[in-house]
């Protein structure tokens, strides 16, 4: 944990110098006593000594900790340390990942595709991270659930508050 | 007369359908563990959009009363606090289900959390005028003053991760400079790109921080589903008796919430103990108290419901943020088009007495909902998680993309939720982060205004005594945050805290 503080404050104190030499670039009017560049440089000031006073403090506090999580590694002997040990992932690491990527292709598909598939597709992958089935029954059950939710989003988002929900594949008039 | 015209605005069908509609949604979802009052409302925020200013803004209000009375519910029937702010609730709640009282430990939780709203909205209604009347006459140094007496909130919300709890309050105002600078119109921070221009829009912000990346830690908390609702409830109105012996208990929990809740930086978590502590030290049988006592559920649900009222009143008077939830708030006034702070009273009465009234009648609503429905909300609150979180996380999608028909404001919310994830993940607290964006244009606006205005010269901020003042209590705030944290960090292990 110690360490990965340490390695955050020096990304967020590399990303500080970054952002306060764009500042650098700042258009300031002439005769101005505070131009669109002084508060950022005094705010950014402040985040790149913070930086490195949490890198120091993350350095500082590391070998104790990295001693105490090695123990606790070694003490519990759980199935979660075993795949921590062996792929550095724990079960609820790997469903966080597997989300976000559901995520992001969600957002990547949901205008070409549109709402209708993209919504039900990512309700029932999601469900699946969440807990894997091969049962048809209960998979039935999902798709019905998947087309409700979206029949519902529909309803709401694009019928009660006019949302322009984006059509896809599916010719709009369907939807009329 | 003004409150009459809010209480007239409430009781128009629609208000007053949406107002219920509010109270009914803030209260499952503030009922279903792990989802806070915060989610609440970042969750619902937009399906307020459509909605005259007046309207959503009961509406929110509805939300934010339900979502905090929402967490006692679970907290009493399945010993799992929807909220923070009802854990000490569920200290006596829970015992009282296995005696077969939990009925009557859902009546006092509900009576007592009316109490304390309606005492706290008295507060509110009261005080708020004589506030805004005072903080009306400030200048662009007061109002910078102001605004960084409001960003030392960061300090105490920052719990005991201080240093990163400020470092993410510094984060949210570098995300605030992103887009047009207001005052030359300068895009800051856009690099070429065009959706920046106007900076990161606050809704798909809230929405990501608060809501997606929740979901993203109950994704890796995985699900269980062995909450079942006992049937051995029994009766959830309260006698006459019990609320009798507890006249006193709600009174002083109310007061300790009121006052809690107007504190910035102390909101309902903190409240609900102080109010069970004090509740424990005062009473005549403080054994009892962990093994069920009615007295141990109505204290903090008084006490956290009564922030409700106390957390308006810097809200709305000063246009600061007492905490995540006011934060989120302040951000939906903003949206709404309205400027937070003694100007709204100004320029806006009718909504002002608009949100004094369905306070009033939302805590009415509340009460009829917790004595009638709290058994049926549980059953919904302790839905399949597999079920809840996939929809729970379209809706935040979807609702981040509805405002403006925008894909690229769902990717923000993305974007927030994933680093919003990462940062909880190291220890990093959201809410200074919220704070910042909320708060950041206020802070910056004011301060180059002052600056120009006495062109240059740093010492405006030192003219005048309600300036001095502010940023004196600022600075107290800070030294004494730093002096605790040292001790802290001394007696732990020596090690530097963080």
């Amino acid at each position: 944990m110690s360490k990965k503080d340490t390695i955050f404050g020096a990304l967020l104190f590399l990303i500080c110098l970054l952002l306060l030499n764009e500042t650098r670039n700042f258009y300031s009017p002439p005769d101005t006593a505070a131009g669109p560049a002084l508060w950022p440089r005094i705010i950014l000031g402040l985040l790149a000594a913070l930086s490195l006073a949490l890198m120091y403090a993350g350095y500082k506090n590391t070998p104790k900790k990295q001693q105490e999580s090695q123990a606790a590694g070694a003490a519990a002997g759980s199935r979660d340390s075993l795949a921590k040990r062996l792929f550095g992932l724990t079960p609820g690491n790997k469903r966080v990942l597997a989300a976000m990527f559901a995520t992001m292709v969600f957002l990547l598909l949901f205008q070409p595709l549109g709402f209708i598939i993209s919504i039900t597709a990512y309700f029932l992958v999601v469900t699946y991270i969440l807990e894997p089935t091969k049962k048809p029954k209960q998979i039935g059950l999902r798709i019905i659930q998947a087309l409700a939710l979206t029949a519902f989003i529909y309803m709401v988002f694009g019928k009660g508050l006019s949302v322009r929900l984006p059509a896809g594949i599916i010719p709009v008039t369907w939807l009329l | 007369m003004g409150f009459l015209d809010g209480l007239l605005m409430v009781f128009q069908l629609h208000n007053l359908v949406l107002l219920v509609l509010g109270v009914i949604l803030g209260i499952i979802v503030g009922a279903i563990p792990g989802l806070t009052a915060t989610l609440a409302i970042s969750l619902l925020l937009p399906f307020t959009f459509s909605l005259e200013a007046s309207t959503a803004l009961i509406m929110l209000i509805g939300i934010y009363v339900g979502g905090i009375y929402g967490g006692s519910i679970t907290a009493i029937l399945l010993r799992t606090p929807g909220t923070p702010a009802a854990a000490a609730t569920s200290l006596d709640g829970y015992p009282l289900m296995q005696k077969g009282e939990g009925g009557r430990a859902l009546g006092i939780a509900t009576s007592a959390s009316f109490f304390g709203g309606q005492i706290s909205c008295i507060f509110l209604i009261f005080l708020s005028p004589f506030i805004s009347n005072f903080a009306i006459k400030f200048s662009s140094a007061e109002y910078f003053a102001l605004a960084i007496f409001g960003l030392t909130i960061i300090f105490s919300v920052s719990g005991k991760y201080l240093l990163k709890g400020v470092i993410a309050g510094l984060i949210g105002l570098v995300i605030n400079t992103v887009g047009f600078d207001v005052i030359v119109a300068y895009p800051r921070f856009t690099f070429g790109i065009r959706s920046l221009m106007i900076g990161f829009p606050l809704l798909p912000a809230i929405i990501g921080l608060f809501a997606l990346s929740e979901l993203l830690r109950l994704f890796e908390a995985g699900v269980s589903n062995d909450d079942t609702i006992h049937d051995n409830v029994g009766r959830i109105l309260p006698r006459w008796s019990d609320l009798f012996h507890l006249k006193w208990v709600f009174l002083k929990s109310s007061l300790i919430g009121t006052f809690i809740g107007a504190l910035p930086g102390a909101g309902a978590n903190i409240a609900s103990f102080v109010a069970y502590s004090e509740c424990k030290r005062t009473s005549k049988t403080p054994e009892l108290f962990g093994k069920g006592i009615i007295d141990g559920v109505a204290a903090p649900e008084a006490a956290n419901n009564a922030v409700t009222g106390g957390a308006l009143i810097p809200m709305l008077t000063l246009g600061v943020p007492g905490d995540a939830v006011t934060a989120v708030l302040l951000g939906a006034l903003t949206i709404q088009g309205l400027q937070p702070g003694p100007l709204l009273f100004r320029d806006n009465p009718g909504i002002i007495n608009s949100i004094f009234a369905s306070a009033i009648v939302g805590n009415f609503v509340m009460l009829f909902i917790g004595l009638f429905l709290a058994k049926a909300i549980a059953k919904i609150a302790i839905m399949k998680k597999t079920t809840l979180i996939p929809i729970i996380a379209i809706f935040s999608m979807i609702g981040a993309y509805a405002a403006e028909s925008s894909l690229a404001h769902m990717k923000i919310a993305v974007i927030f939720g994933i680093g919003g994830y990462v940062l909880e993940q190291m220890d990093f607290p959201l809410a200074p982060i919220a704070l910042s964006i909320v708060l950041g244009s206020l802070a910056e606006n004011s301060f180059r205004a002052a600056l120009i205005r006495s062109s240059g010269d740093w010492r405006i901020f030192f003219h005048s005594a309600i300036s001095i003042a502010f940023l004196a209590i600022a600075a107290g705030s800070v030294f004494f945050a730093l002096r605790n944290q040292y001790k802290a960090s001394k007696q732990s292990s020596g090690g530097v805290g963080l």
